[in-house]
C-alpha cells in the first residue's frame, strides 16, 4: 500500500492550551490505526514531546544533530515507541535556540521524511517568530489548537492569518478543554462562538479531563487506554483526518444548533 | 532581489521591501539590458509571502513605473496584498496557475483616465491599470483576522468579520457588512467628514480622524431597552464622536 505522506503542523500561537499533548495523542491514536506516524518536536530548546511520549531516557541523536549531518541519516535519531510499533518520535534539541535550524534545511528534512511514512506530525513552539515560520513552512496541512478563553482565541486568529498569508487555506481547528457545566451555564465561550470568529473547518472537540494530567506525568499517552474517556475523542480526531466524513464526537450533543454552524464553516452535512 | 527568466517570463522576485535596494538592483539589471529582454517577456513580480500595505505596495509600483518597467502579474499568497493588487488593476495569481494554464491570465485594459487615484501623482505605465469599478471603493470579502491591518485611501468595504485585535485604517469611510469588534480609523489622519457604518459590534474601538470614541455597549443595550444593537453609523460633529442606529424606513 502507498504511504499517505503527509505533513501536518500543530500550532496555536499561544502556549499552554495543549498542543504537545494533542500531538502526543493524535500520532499515538494514528498509530494505533496502523498509520506509520513520525512526530517531530519543533520546539528547540523547550523541547516536551518526548515527557509526554514517555521517550527522555531514549534520546541519542536529535534535530540539530540530524540537520548538522552528526549522524548518518534522520532514521538513527528516530526513536522507535516499544508500546506502539509504527511510531516514531525525532525529538528537538535541549541545547541549541531556535534560530539555530535554517527553515530551508528543516522543510528539507520534512520533505524527507514525508516520503516513507504516512503522517509527519510537527510540534510547533508558541509564539508566531523562528519556531512557528519553520514549522508552518515546512509542513503541508496545519491543526490549530484553541481553548475557549478570548485569549487564546484571539492569539489563533492570529496565527491562522498568518497561514493564510502562508497560502494555506484549509486549516483545521481542534478546540481544547471544553468544560461541560459551564458551557452549559453559558459561563464559557460556546463552540459556536468560537467558530464564528475563527470561521475555519472544525476538526474535533476535547473536553476538560483531570486524567490528562496523570497521564503526562507517567509519559503514557490517554489513547494507550481505552477505557478513559478521552480515548474517543482523540480517536475521533484521528479518523477524521483519514476521513472528513466521520461525524465529530461531540461532548456536549448540541443537536441542531452544532449541525447550523457546522454548515456555516463548511463542514459536510453529518449527524452529531 | 532575485531576476529568472523561464519560458516567456521575466520573474522578478522580492524577498525584502527596501525601497533603495529594489531600486539599485533594478539599475543594475537595466544596465546589463533588462528592457530588451523585457519587451517580448511577460513580467511577473513574485512577493512570496510578503504582506504588502497599499502604501508599500504603491511605493514599489512607483519604483517600476520610474524605470517604465511594466508588471503583468503579481505573485503573492498573502491575501490582503492580493486584494489591493487586484484593486490596483494587476492580476493576482498563484504560481501553479501561470505554470500551467496560461490561458487563465485575465487581460488588462489601458485606462488612460487621469482622474485615477494612482495617476494623479505617478505616472504608471500602460500595463498598470486601475479597476475602474473599484476606482473609489476598495472591497475586502473575507473575514479581517487578528493582527492584520488594512489601510487604503479610498473607502473601504469590508465585507466579513472585522476580528479583535485586527484594524482597517482609511482616509475616506468604513463600511462593515458583517461584525465589528477590531479597531475602525476612518478620515485617517484628519478627515473628519468620515463615517463608520456597521452592521453589527462587539467591544470595537472607533476612531474618526483624530478622535476616539469610548463606546460602551452595556450603557446603549440599555437606553435601547434591546439586547442586540445593529445597523449602526459613527460620524463626526461639534468634536465628539455621535452615533445613530439606522432603522429600517417603512414605506
Amino acid at each position: 500500500m502507498g504511504k499517505l505522506k503527509r505533513s501536518i503542523v500543530v500550532t496555536s500561537g499561544k502556549g499552554g492550551v495543549g498542543k504537545t499533548t494533542i500531538t502526543a495523542n493524535v500520532g499515538t491514536a494514528l498509530a494505533l490505526l496502523n498509520y506509520q506516524v513520525v512526530l517531530v518536536d519543533a520546539d528547540v530548546g523547550l523541547r516536551n514531546l518526548d515527557l509526554i511520549l514517555g521517550l527522555e531516557n531514549r534520546i541519542v541523536f536529535d534535530l540539530s544533530d540530524v540537520i548538522e549531518n552528526r549522524c548518518r541519516s534522520y532514521k538513527q535519531a528516530l526513536i522507535k515507541d516499544k508500546r506502539v510499533g509504527n511510531l516514531f518520535l525525532l525529538p528537538a534539541p535541549q541545547t541549541k535556540q531556535k534560530e539555530d535550524i535554517p527553515l530551508d534545511k528543516f522543510k528539507e528534512l520534512i520533505e524527507e521524511i514525508k516520503q516513507e511514512f504516512d503522517f509527519v506530525i510537527i510540534d510547533c513552539p508558541a509564539g508566531i517568530e523562528h519556531g512557528f515560520k519553520m514549522s508552518a513552512k515546512a509542513a503541508e496541512e496545519a491543526i490549530v489548537v484553541t481553548t475557549p478563553d478570548l485569549s487564546s482565541i484571539r492569539d489563533a486568529d492570529r496565527v491562522i492569518a498568518n497561514l493564510e498569508a502562508m497560502g494555506k487555506n484549509s486549516t483545521k481547528l481542534i478546540i481544547n478543554r471544553m468544560k461541560k457545566h459551564m458551557v452549559k451555564k453559558s459561563q464559557m465561550l460556546s463552540i459556536e462562538d468560537i467558530l464564528e470568529t475563527l470561521n475555519i473547518e472544525l476538526l474535533g472537540i476535547i473536553p476538560d479531563d483531570e486524567y490528562i494530567t496523570i497521564s503526562t506525568n507517567n509519559g503514557e499517552p490517554v489513547v494507550l487506554n481505552k477505557t478513559k474517556p478521552l480515548y474517543k475523542y482523540f480517536n475521533n480526531i484521528a479518523n477524521r483526518l483519514v476521513d472528513p466524513s466521520i461525524p465529530i464526537e461531540n461532548p456536549f450533543n448540541e443537536g441542531n444548533i452544532f449541525q447550523k454552524f457546522a454548515s456555516l464553516v463548511g463542514l459536510k452535512k453529518t449527524k452529531y | 532581489m532575485i531576476l529568472k527568466q523561464e519560458k516567456g517570463k521575466i520573474i522578478i522576485k522580492i524577498d525584502k521591501i527596501e525601497e533603495n535596494e529594489i531600486r539599485n538592483k533594478l539599475q543594475e539589471y537595466i544596465n546589463k539590458g533588462l528592457k530588451e529582454i523585457v519587451e517580448n517577456n511577460q513580467v511577473i513580480l513574485d512577493l512570496g509571502d510578503l504582506g504588502l500595505n497599499e502604501s508599500e505596495f504603491k511605493s514599489i509600483l512607483k519604483i517600476f513605473n520610474s524605470f517604465s518597467l511594466p508588471i503583468d502579474i503579481i505573485r503573492n499568497t498573502n491575501p490582503i496584498t492580493k486584494m489591493i493588487s487586484i484593486n490596483y488593476g494587476i492580476p493576482v495569481d498563484a504560481p501553479s496557475v501561470i505554470n500551467t494554464q496560461n490561458k487563465l491570465i485575465p487581460q488588462t485594459t489601458v485606462n488612460n483616465d487621469k482622474n485615477s487615484s494612482i495617476g494623479s501623482d505617478s505616472k504608471l505605465g500602460n500595463k498598470i491599470v486601475e479597476n475602474t469599478l473599484n476606482q473609489d471603493i476598495l472591497i475586502y470579502r473575507r473575514n479581517i483576522r487578528s493582527g492584520s491591518l488594512l489601510e487604503s485611501e479610498k473607502t473601504i468595504l469590508v465585507v466579513g468579520n472585522v476580528n479583535s485585535g485586527a484594524e482597517v485604517r482609511s482616509a475616506r469611510n468604513i463600511i462593515v457588512l458583517g461584525k465589528l469588534m477590531g479597531t475602525a480609523h476612518a478620515g485617517y489622519p484628519n478627515n473628519n467628514s468620515s463615517i463608520i457604518f456597521t452592521l453589527k459590534l462587539k467591544n470595537p474601538i472607533i476612531k474618526i480622524a483624530n478622535m476616539v470614541a469610548e463606546f460602551d455597549e452595556n450603557e446603549i443595550k440599555k437606553q435601547l431597552q434591546s439586547k442586540e444593537i445593529s445597523n449602526i453609523l459613527f460620524y463626526q460633529d461639534n468634536n465628539s464622536i455621535r452615533m445613530e442606529i439606522i432603522k429600517e424606513q417603512k414605506e
